[in-house]
């Protein structure tokens, strides 16, 4: 316990240090305003309303990327400077200290994910769907971060896995242009069942309910594969 | 060859110097040591030496010229291998000492001898990111001799080795001082200053404390004594000690030899790390 | 050959770091991007992408490159030999245009075939990579972590980024001033040929930009890397 407080402590003092996690906070919302009040000024402007329902599920797959990305270049920092070693060896333990760092980005997603849902989103969902979605959402802040650690031997690959790993939140397009089953293909993308949370449209519950157990588990698959992997790695 | 007067330096930013006033010389052909525990600003007057650091105050002369003014080519005269032995990982041993051979423009070492004497032929084409930390201090020193350096500075040569690469690695120090090469270590290994320095350097909070060889030290701190441990019937183990002075004629020690029950006769001889904690009153860690 | 060698290596190092695998990825996500693109936005989308992203990777890279480079010391050991500050950066710089180059080029003759503007459509992304490489290595010598890096230079690159805004129709002559503008301008010439003067001018404006980013980068690194300005200070 004493070792989270310190590293909570430690946070506290890199946000005041380190503007880039402050930057982490407001990103979220400059993104939740662009998509309530741009957005539908823009698409009206070009009349392309119809496309509202898709650019938010896309943008809303760039809160989770971006708090991943940031919270994988702060373990990659870490790790290259040795800093994960030192946790190690604390009562914190590498398990401890990759939850804490993964529960960050996690928990801040729940949030801007909610406030993105209930208020900035053009089309409304129903409370089962946001539960959903806001779940799904939730672990892939982590699991872009993992991918970020667990396959970067150092920050320059790191950098660059960032690059590939952003491809995903285009994964509503594909949904969208792309029709079954050919689509499919984008299934084993943890996004692929955010994004067709809102894209599906009207369904039958017991459609909504197999996207959603299927979604989910294939979530905590990534996650759970990632995890040991990086776990590994610093072994 | 280096001819150091009054150095001082301050990091910027800090109030407290770290280096308050330093004066030596070292010849040309010397194993020179620097000895000191951490942050006694060894590492600091060994970057002022090579460069890296400028704004000194005092004068350091290093092949007749003041370094805070050197050029580039200066390093085509100098090899340093750091403390830390740091490479790309993701290039091989010999794709980094290659790469690193091309920065110089004066005339190399290949390689693959460097490789060869230090034992790491065989890993030559491995990744850095697949060495132990005692072959990357071996493959550090490779790096510092790739452009037949004049000076050499070498930062805890021995530290992470095992006592046969740590001898390989001694044993090339020693042949390249017989080549003519000037040598600089730093280090808080006394037995490896012993061994190989000519004349070591004591180093404490910014000042050298004293210079002298180590047998000079040796001899004048050794406590000319002689201690005897005999096995005795009832007692199990005994020691004695005798001065070394009229010990011909100690009759104790002269029947103690006679009587078949001494299992080591040792003088007392005090080792460098004994004299540097006598000398200024700190140990080494 | 101290150059061409420190060169060849940079690159092999970007090559095993992942940087030319990851920009396959991406130039065939742009690629196919493009093509479903309507055709009167695809050219204005091109000149966008070309710029934002291939024009411009050395500017996202470069931070990571240096950072590793210089928290495992590596520096230390490179300026001790006869390797000059000046070769150093040029060589980062010119290694990492390589691939904007590469990922431009593909990108271009795949979408849009080859045309006569070509040659100074390469002009341009190399001068663009070149200024924003060289300037993103002045940025990172004074991070000590990613992300601190990528707030400094996204803050700092924010003013380059306002020539961007006459794709959609904003213009102020003042832009004129900006290396953007010059980059854009060289850019688009693969679609509409401009004039000698507007040639004149955005490859003068580019080299006017790259070499004041030079001098700055220049000056960057002796201060924080070879004085040492840094020293002591926590990552």
């Amino acid at each position: 316990m004493k070792a989270v407080f310190h590293l909570i402590r430690g946070d506290m003092r890199q946000i005041y240090r380190d503007p880039m996690l402050f930057i982490s906070m407001v990103g979220p919302i400059l993104l939740i305003l662009l998509v309530r009040f741009i957005v539908p000024f823009v698409t009206a402007h070009f009349a392309i309303e119809s496309y509202n329902v898709l650019l938010a599920s896309f943008f809303i797959l760039l809160i989770p990327l971006l708090l991943g990305v940031m919270t994988g270049f702060i373990m990659l920092d870490e790790r290259d400077d040795k800093m994960i070693d030192y946790f190690a060896v604390t009562p914190l333990s590498k398990i401890g200290y990759l939850i804490y760092r993964l529960l960050f980005p996690g928990v801040l997603t729940i949030f801007y994910g909610i406030v993105f849902v209930e208020w900035a989103s053009p089309e409304s969902l129903a409370a089962l769907d946001t539960l959903l979605v806001i779940v799904m959402l939730a672990m892939e802040a982590p699991i872009i971060c993992l991918c970020l650690v667990a396959l970067a031997a150092n920050k320059i690959e790191g950098l660059a896995l960032s690059k590939g790993v952003g491809l995903v939140v285009f994964v509503p397009f594909i949904i969208y242009f792309v029709p079954l089953p050919w689509q499919l293909v984008g299934s084993i993308l943890p996004t692929y069942w955010t994004a067709n949370l809102f894209l599906v449209g009207d369904i039958s519950f017991g459609m909504l309910l197999i996207i959603g157990i299927l979604g989910i588990f294939i979530h905590i698959l990534y996650i759970v594969f990632l995890s040991k992997q990086f776990l590994r790695k610093i072994d | 060859m280096i001819d150091v007067e009054k150095l001082h330096f301050t990091y910027p930013g800090r109030k407290e110097p770290t280096i308050k006033g330093m004066d030596f010389t070292i010849n040309e052909g010397e194993i020179f040591g620097f000895l000191g525990p951490s942050g006694a600003g060894k590492s600091t007057a060994q970057k002022i030496l090579i460069g890296m650091l400028k704004n000194y105050q005092g004068r350091v002369r290093i092949f007749d010229q003041e370094v805070s003014q050197v050029k580039r080519s200066y390093y085509e005269r100098i090899g340093v291998a750091f403390e830390f032995p740091n490479f790309y990982q993701r290039l091989t041993a010999m794709e980094n000492l290659s790469l690193f051979r091309s920065l110089y423009t004066g005339e190399t070492v290949a390689p693959e001898e460097l490789l060869m004497e230090m034992g790491l032929n065989e890993s030559a084409r491995m990744k850095v990111s697949a060495y132990s930390k005692g072959m990357k201090m071996r493959l550090n020193l490779c790096r510092a001799l790739l452009n037949k350096p004049d000076i050499l500075f070498l930062d805890e040569p021995t530290s992470g080795l095992d006592p046969l690469n740590a001898k390989k690695v001694k044993n090339k120090i020693v042949r390249l001082k017989e080549e003519g090469k000037t040598i600089l270590i730093t280090t808080h290994n006394m037995n490896t200053a012993d061994e190989i320095c000519d004349r070591v350097a004591f180093i404490v909070d910014g000042r050298i404390q004293l210079i002298d060889t180590p047998r000079n030290l040796k001899v004048r701190h050794n406590e000319k004594k002689v201690q005897v441990e005999s096995r005795e019937k009832d007692h199990g183990l005994k020691i004695n000690e005798f001065d070394l002075q009229g010990i011909g004629t100690n009759p104790d020690f002269l029947t103690l030899l006679r009587s078949n029950k001494i299992e080591t006769i040792h003088t007392q001889e005090a080792t460098l790390e004994d004299i540097f904690i006598n000398v200024t009153g700190r140990g080494l860690n | 050959m101290r150059f061409h060698t420190a060169f060849f290596y940079d690159i092999k190092i970007q090559i095993r770091h992942g940087l030319y695998a990851v920009y396959i990825l991406v130039s065939l996500f742009y690629i196919i991007a493009l093509y479903q693109i309507p055709e009167q936005y695809r050219e204005m989308v091109g000149v966008f992408i070309t710029f934002s992203d291939p024009g411009v990777l050395g500017f996202f890279f470069i931070g990571g490159l240096v950072l590793l480079e210089r928290n495992q010391n590596i520096l230390d050991n490179l300026f001790i030999t006869p390797y000059k500050v000046e070769e150093y950066i040029l060589s980062k710089a010119l290694s990492l245009t390589v691939l904007s180059i590469i990922s431009s080029y593909a990108i271009h003759i795949s979408v849009f075939g080859f045309s006569f503007g070509m040659i100074l459509f390469l002009i341009g992304v190399f001068l663009t990579s070149m200024f924003f490489t060289i300037f993103g290595l002045g940025v990172a010598v004074r991070s000590h972590t990613l992300n601190g890096f990528f707030l400094l230079s996204s803050s700092y690159s924010l003013i380059f980024c306002l020539p961007l805004l006459e794709l959609v129709g904003i213009d102020y002559s003042l832009f004129m001033l900006l290396p953007t503008k010059g980059a854009l301008l060289l850019i688009s010439t693969a679609f509409s040929p401009i004039n000698m003067l507007e040639m004149i001018y955005a490859i003068g404006i580019l080299l006017f930009w790259s070499l004041v980013a030079f001098w700055w980068a220049r000056r960057s690194f002796y201060k924080m890397i070879i004085f040492k300005a840094s020293e002591g200070k926590t990552l």
